[in-house]
């Protein structure tokens, strides 16, 4: 398979915060319901919707809704570098930073690390609903209490599309064959995914647009996660506390 | 404010029947505030004037001076009552906070600050048709003097807990309308 850079673009205006997207990642990755005591602290999301306000009073107020899973580091990703367990692996051939559950020892140094807040800890085993795991998606496996995890592009959707090239005797992929859960379920089509080094994609474009931004950009992760908005408040949340305090939103 | 829409089949409601009205919503009230689209993000509240589908209109009592509030049961269709949240829907409702339960309201932080309530906080919600114990959030999207009280589903621990619907009384037309109530801590 020739090399690529898969990432997505979200587009900020588009999304209306129905969560069909963190339904269809938890049913896709074969995430488990919430057990009974679980908070948005102790869940497992590998992607969730935040809501976010401009502040502004009743009926003026604005609200925007931001789908964050991992933002996919390209340059050092903090997990990474701190997991002593080699369990978070950058596969160099699709800039994939994805999580090896059976290296994982449950220390969660790399939730602290994130700066996104995109990471999960399995603190109970994972149950299903007696009838449901019949359900479950036979392409991912589920991970046992005491690992971390997180978003990866839906991996198993990529083994998929590479099979089917290989059987078709071509050597590379044929990008319909590989749209993340995310991607399909969004009623609105907010979220575009690709390959950011063709620049002829529908992502790459996205991503080059006036609107486009990223989110803590200041720590130079170089997330291939963008998002766009046309609202100036919400390109204004995504970017460093310092340069707010200045009162130098991102419009500069 | 959730309005009941009969559409499909679904029977239509009679007015003040809240059985009836529980039941519509079941089967795909709508909201009248608007539908969620492409640069319409949502809006969490909406108390909207007889006849008018975008002009926000006053709350009853929440204008009159008399500190009184008006509790509006929001909800999302096909998501109310003493139904406990579906395994999957456990990710909107409990493992983030992108939609609030049964058991959660939201006020205007100038409500709030007025009964002496904050974030998080444990509340009572009193109507004349008896009270409520809520977890309260503070959001500025609230409209001051009303007591956004989210109609279900309920999670699993909440489960057994009062339906936020029978504190709430049904309008003529046989929509979820305003009830005169008052925030208390608990």
């Amino acid at each position: 398979m020739k090399k690529h850079r898969f990432g997505m673009v979200i587009d900020l205006d588009r999304c209306s915060g129905c969560g069909a997207c963190m339904v269809a990642c938890a049913v896709e990755s074969n995430v488990p319901p919430a057990a009974e005591d679980a908070t948005e602290h102790t869940g497992i999301t590998w992607l969730r919707v935040w809501r976010a306000a401009d502040g502004d009073s009743f009926p003026r107020g604005d609200v925007a809704h931001i789908p964050m899973m991992c933002q996919q580091c390209g340059n050092e990703a903090p997990c990474v570098s701190v997991c002593p367990q080699n369990a978070v692996e950058v596969d160099r051939d699709t800039g994939i930073v994805g999580q090896v559950p059976q290296r994982c020892l449950g220390c969660r140094y790399c939730m602290a690390a994130c700066p996104y807040h995109a990471r999960s800890f399995n603190w109970h085993d994972p149950r299903w609903e007696e009838g449901s795991e019949r359900l479950l998606n036979p392409g991912v496996s589920p991970r046992m209490r005491g690992v971390a995890e997180k978003c990866n592009f839906c991996h198993g959707r990529l083994h998929e599309a590479m099979q089917k090239a290989a059987a078709q005797g071509r050597d590379d992929i044929d990008p319909a064959d590989y749209v993340p859960a995310c991607v399909s379920a969004c009623p609105e089509q907010a979220i575009v995914f690709g390959d950011l080094d063709d620049a002829g994609s529908d992502v790459a474009r996205s991503a080059g647009g006036t609107d486009a931004f990223r989110f803590l950009p200041r720590l130079g992760t170089e997330p291939k996660v963008y998002y766009r908005s046309t609202r100036r408040w919400v390109r204004a949340m995504a970017q460093s506390s310092l340069e707010k305090r200045n009162g130098d939103a991102n419009d500069a | 404010m959730l309005r009941p829409e009969p559409r499909g089949g679904t029977a239509e409601c009679s007015p003040g029947d809240p059985a009836a009205v529980r039941s519509a919503m079941m089967d795909g009230a709508w909201w009248v505030g608007g539908e969620p689209g492409p640069g319409r993000p949502c809006v969490t509240s909406v108390l909207l004037a007889e006849g008018s589908a975008d002009d926000a209109g006053a709350a009853p009592d929440a204008t009159a001076g008399d500190g009184r509030l008006a509790v509006l049961p929001v909800g999302w269709k096909s998501a109310t009552g003493m139904a406990a949240v579906p395994a999957l829907a456990g990710k909107l409702y409990q493992e983030s906070d992108l939609r609030r339960p049964g058991g959660h309201a939201s006020v205007n932080p100038a409500t709030a600050g007025a009964a002496g309530l904050a974030e998080g906080l444990a509340a009572r919600v009193v109507t004349g048709r008896g009270s409520i114990e809520v977890v309260l959030h503070v959001d500025a999207g609230v409209m001051p003097g009303v007591i956004e009280l989210s109609s279900g589903p309920l999670t699993r621990r909440a489960t057994g807990a009062r339906d936020p619907l029978s504190i709430c009384e049904a309008a003529a037309d046989g929509s979820w309308g305003s009830t005169p109530a008052s925030l208390e801590a608990v």
